[in-house]
């Protein structure tokens, strides 16, 4: 997703600052984004900075990129959040000992089908999503 | 009046980065890799090497730890800015990576950034891009690279 922030400008065109100086995000402008029914990772740092910077709102399971007036908002259905996972069999785990532990019950002797991660777990510090609308 | 670069044009890392986001050419993609502790050469040889191959050509090795594998990210890993008119500069980012369940081994010294433009995952055709220092001593636990507020690049 390749995107461009726009600040806000007072009827001069200069920047508006906030308290701390520095220039206000409005919206975005989208210029690239995944089709609707695509797959985008949010990063939780992502996420952050995009509500503080008010581009983006969470609620009801969907983040909300906002864009420019009188466009349509980008909206992504959060499909999983972050999170540890059998790399075999996709089941959410809550901890990486449990995860070994899980292997070792379920999947003992099975190579990891995920190259990425040999140990037969993942990780995943993102916000799986797909484009909504 | 100062020279200056403009910001559209700010950083080659910044434009493999947008390659990989916007999947141009099909199938880039960025690689995050770790360099071992023992044999790493100096920042001012390893900082010549224009593939992965050449950066492990020497002394400098990546790890083998079991558990290990060099990771990889595809666009949708990616949320890419346009260059920030406003601050003058391009900040590049990528969610934190880890790795699970790394047995002892080789200590951890580096992570390196790199860009694959054909998705092949092969050294010889992997573009280093940035380097990170990341002292670790694997001990059979999950590894996370926590990656800077402001991301893992930035040109300004």
């Amino acid at each position: 997703m390749l995107l461009r922030k726009e600040y806000a400008k007072d009827d001069a065109g200069e920047l508006e600052l906030d308290d701390d100086g520095n220039p206000t995000v409005t919206h975005l402008t989208i210029l690239e984004a995944p089709d609707v029914g695509g797959a985008h990772h949010f990063s939780p740092r992502l996420v952050e900075r995009g509500i503080a910077d008010g581009w983006l709102g969470v609620g009801g399971g969907e983040f909300t990129v906002k864009t420019a007036k009188g466009k349509a908002d980008l909206v992504f259905k959060i499909v999983e959040p972050p999170g540890t996972f059998c790399a075999h069999c996709g089941e959410r785990m809550s901890s990486s000992p449990d995860a070994l532990a899980h292997i070792a019950a379920e999947h003992d002797g099975e190579d990891s089908p995920d190259a990425q991660n040999p140990s037969g777990y993942r990780v995943d510090n993102y916000y799986r999503t797909e484009r909504a609308s | 009046m100062a020279d200056f670069v403009f910001n559209i044009a700010k950083g080659r890392a910044a434009q493999f980065y947008i390659n990989v986001d916007t999947n141009t050419p099909a199938g880039a993609e960025l690689v995050v890799a770790v360099l071992a502790t023992s044999g790493v050469e100096a920042d001012d040889t390893l900082n010549n090497a224009d593939t992965f191959s050449a950066l492990v050509a020497g002394a400098t090795n990546f790890v083998t730890n079991s558990g290990y594998a060099q990771k990889v990210l595809a666009g949708a890993d990616l949320t890419a800015f346009a260059p920030d008119d406003t601050n003058n500069r391009v900040d590049l980012d990528i969610p934190d990576q880890t790795w699970t369940a790394v047995g002892a081994g080789d200590g951890w010294n580096d992570v390196v950034t790199g860009y694959d433009p054909v998705g092949s995952q092969t050294a010889t055709d992997i573009i280093p891009m940035t380097q990170h220092d990341f002292v670790v001593t694997p001990d059979g636990s999950d590894i996370t690279a926590q990656i800077a507020a402001a991301g893992f690049y930035r040109a300004a």
